[in-house]
């Protein structure tokens, strides 16, 4: 028997494949019963996602030519 | 004793051949081009900031949250490795020399600033039932995609506050592995951290700023 608490404990490992197999059928058999640890396990994976695209799109588009145009100057490169 | 390992219906992709075979070759086209710097070649060097810049800059930008501080980590860090070029020895990965250094000096920066108010990641965990069950269902925001989230001002706000509450322990695994697609492996490496110690930083993480979307994120 596992709990909502303890699919929450376990997810990252679940959701990379790492728990061991007889931990990983107890946690799916309780989630395929339980639609908030359904919805949960949603909202954790959207929640990384957006994380990583809200960061990468603040990346402003001259980015790279300022930082290249910097360290040659600075190396006195160029 | 072997352990099997389980392939939940709801995982992640595995860690694919191709997707390995990538990671592979992108080390080894690293490894060469910081070979052709070490020689003088400015133009390997230039390429290698070129192929990690943008990275390396979320990664100080999510530590940092002020853009104009994440540039300045971003332009030390690439400096620190032109300068120490020659001690590189390549017996790891350049990205993971590259995220140490670039984790010193976001980590430098913040220690200089007036103390932000940071909570104690256990205030940033969901909480449950006496019997274990979850208190309630996420909000609605769980049922969007990424892409239709990351438009959204008021939700990206909200995790950039996430972050900035979060350790910055917590804060800088998250980041590496989340934003920058480290390893476990890699970030143990990096941080010079267990891979228990990482793995558990990281889930705590990333339970922390789902249940501050879940909490601070009203709109419907
Ligand atoms: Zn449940």
């Amino acid at each position: 028997m596992k709990t909502c608490q303890d699919t929450a404990e376990l997810l990252s490992d679940y959701l990379e494949n790492q728990l061991p197999k007889e931990d990983a059928d107890l946690l799916k058999s309780h989630i395929s019963d339980c639609p908030a640890c359904e919805a949960f396990i949603k909202s954790f994976r959207v929640a990384s996602e957006t994380t990583r695209k809200v960061l990468l799109r603040q990346i402003p588009q001259d980015f790279n030519h300022r930082l290249t145009s910097f360290l040659r100057e600075r190396t006195k490169q160029g | 004793m072997t352990t099997r390992k389980a392939a939940p219906d709801s995982a992640l992709p595995p860690a694919l051949d191709a997707e390995q075979a990538r990671k592979r070759a992108d080390k080894d086209h690293d490894l060469g081009l910081v070979k052709k710097a070490q020689a003088g070649d400015y133009a390997a060097f230039e390429e290698l900031v070129t192929r990690h810049s943008g990275k390396t800059y979320a990664l100080a930008l999510g530590m940092l949250r002020n853009a104009s501080d994440a540039e300045e980590v971003v332009q030390d860090t690439f400096l620190n490795v032109f300068t120490h070029l020659s001690t590189f020895r390549g017996d790891s990965a350049f990205t993971s020399w590259l995220y140490r250094v670039a984790a010193n000096n976001a980590l430098m920066k913040l220690r200089k600033r007036r103390r932000e108010p940071v909570d104690s990641i256990e205030t940033m965990l969901p909480s449950f039932h006496e019997d274990g069950h979850h208190t309630h269902m996420p909000g609605v925001w769980a049922a969007r995609s990424a892409d239709k989230l990351v438009d959204d001002k008021e939700l990206a706000a909200i995790l950039e506050g996430a972050l900035g509450r979060l350790p910055e322990q917590y804060r800088v695994v998250l980041l590496m592995r989340d934003v920058d697609g480290l390893t476990n492996e890699e970030i143990s490496d990096v941080m010079g951290l267990s891979i228990p110690a990482v793995k558990s930083r990281l889930h705590r993480a990333r339970l922390a700023v789902r249940e501050e979307l879940d909490r601070k994120y009203k709109k419907d």
